[in-house]
């Protein structure tokens, strides 16, 4: 919550706001911007807050710790936003398994607010399932809704992602996870896109990212599992970034191979 | 075509950094048989980050290479539990180990009884708690 625009305030104002890292009497000194309480590039009613020399109390009028938001609401039930599954019957050596989706990052108006939410979306291989439902090609299922008021909207988003692979171990399989560009939207991700900052355009817009999960077995008889673990997180100038949600998305892959193994 | 979305100069730091590989397979586990029927499995579950994982280079029968994971090696993490194999799904066949020539009747009925284990096994509580815990232990390092 934003500390009050107008005075009076106080030094334990600043502790209940940007906390006390350090512990002891509080001191106005260890409440620079970019120090250990107060991000870097914070502001308020009085403009920024110093990072060095005269700093005021007045300065942290209207400051806070964190990008304000009118409700940040997660869309889905369980312990994964979404699950994909294929599995692959195989003679001949040699066999891969691809499964592809993408994210959407869409913005919208609601009454006078901006939303801006984060979807997944199967694409043209992989079954997905979401809230225990079959997933429908296309269909865009929301992960995470973010509401701000328009003044505080924020500049910028980014996906920031990491995999858990795990598999029933003892064969000749490689498993490889590609971000891509994301297709079919107003706007593309561009390849590569993990942690990279994109604006966060005014509504409405979409923008895709797509995930590849690929396998190649070779006269390989198991279960491969991918985890993606995705953080969505927000920036706005003169506040911290905001990570407003992190959460999973699982593709299971079954193999199966039979026949002579050449 | 699609236009690519307009992207910002202002960074923010990464968090999620690592990534985790765990392998718990055949090629892991440890078979406890009598008379050459399996009863049981002790199940290892190993982990590693980033390019910590043991991989090893295969030249693929049909032309190309291949990285996979190097069985039988220590992970960085480890979790084991024994499982009890359910009677309906004992059998003699054994895992090839990519022993040529292949024994086919062997490994068909292997991989028969295999995926049924290996879904049963990611089921277990036993299971759970240790995947968690060996990720968890990752995350940590």
């Amino acid at each position: 919550m934003a500390l009050a625009p107008n005075p009076p305030i106080c030094l334990t104002d600043l502790r209940t706001e940007f906390g006390d890292a350090n512990g002891g009497n509080v001191c106005l000194t260890e409440y620079y911007a970019g120090g250990a309480n107060v991000a870097a590039g914070t502001s308020g009613t009085n403009g920024a807050v110093p990072s060095s020399g005269t700093v005021c109390l007045t300065d942290f009028l209207g400051t806070s710790n964190v990008i304000p938001v009118v409700s940040n609401t997660q869309n889905y039930t369980g312990n994964v936003a979404a699950s994909f599954a294929d599995n692959l019957s195989y003679t001949g050596s040699q066999g891969m398994i691809i499964v592809d989706y993408q994210y959407v990052m869409r913005t919208s108006i609601s009454g006078s607010n901006y939303v801006a939410t984060l979807y997944v979306e199967e694409t043209s291989n992989g079954n997905g399932v979401y809230n225990s439902a079959g997933m429908s090609t296309g269909t865009l299922y929301p992960v995470q809704t973010v509401t701000f008021t328009q003044g505080n909207w924020p500049d910028g988003y980014a996906l920031d992602h990491s995999v858990t692979y795990s598999s029933s171990s003892g064969g000749a399989y490689q498993e490889n996870t590609s971000l891509l560009a994301g297709t079919g939207e107003t706007y593309s991700s561009g390849s590569n896109w993990d942690n990279t900052t994109f604006t966060l355009l005014n509504p409405t817009t979409n923008t895709a990212f797509k995930v590849r999960q690929q396998v190649t077995g070779e006269c390989w008889t198991g279960v491969a599992e991918f985890i993606d673990t995705i953080s969505l997180k927000f920036n706005k100038s003169g506040y911290p970034n905001l990570t407003a949600a992190t959460f999973n998305v699982q593709t299971e892959m079954t193999f199966g191979f039979s026949g002579p193994c050449f | 075509m699609d236009i690519n979305a307009p992207t910002s100069k202002n960074t923010m730091e990464k968090i999620n950094n690592k990534k985790i590989t765990i392998a718990f397979g055949p090629g892991e586990w440890i078979e406890n048989r009598t008379d050459g029927i399996i009863q049981s499995i002790d199940v290892i579950i190993k982990g590693w980050i980033n390019n910590d994982v043991p991989l090893v280079e295969r030249n693929m029968h049909g032309g190309g290479k291949i990285n996979h994971i190097e069985w039988g090696q220590s992970g960085s993490v480890e979790e084991s539990f024994n499982w009890s194999v359910p009677e309906e799904l004992q059998t003699s066949a054994t895992w090839h180990a990519h022993v040529h020539p292949h024994d086919e009747d062997n490994d068909s009925e292997y991989k028969l009884y295999s995926l049924q284990w290996i879904d049963l096994i990611k089921n277990t509580n036993e299971y759970i708690t240790a995947y968690n815990t060996v990720k968890a232990n990752l995350e940590a390092l």
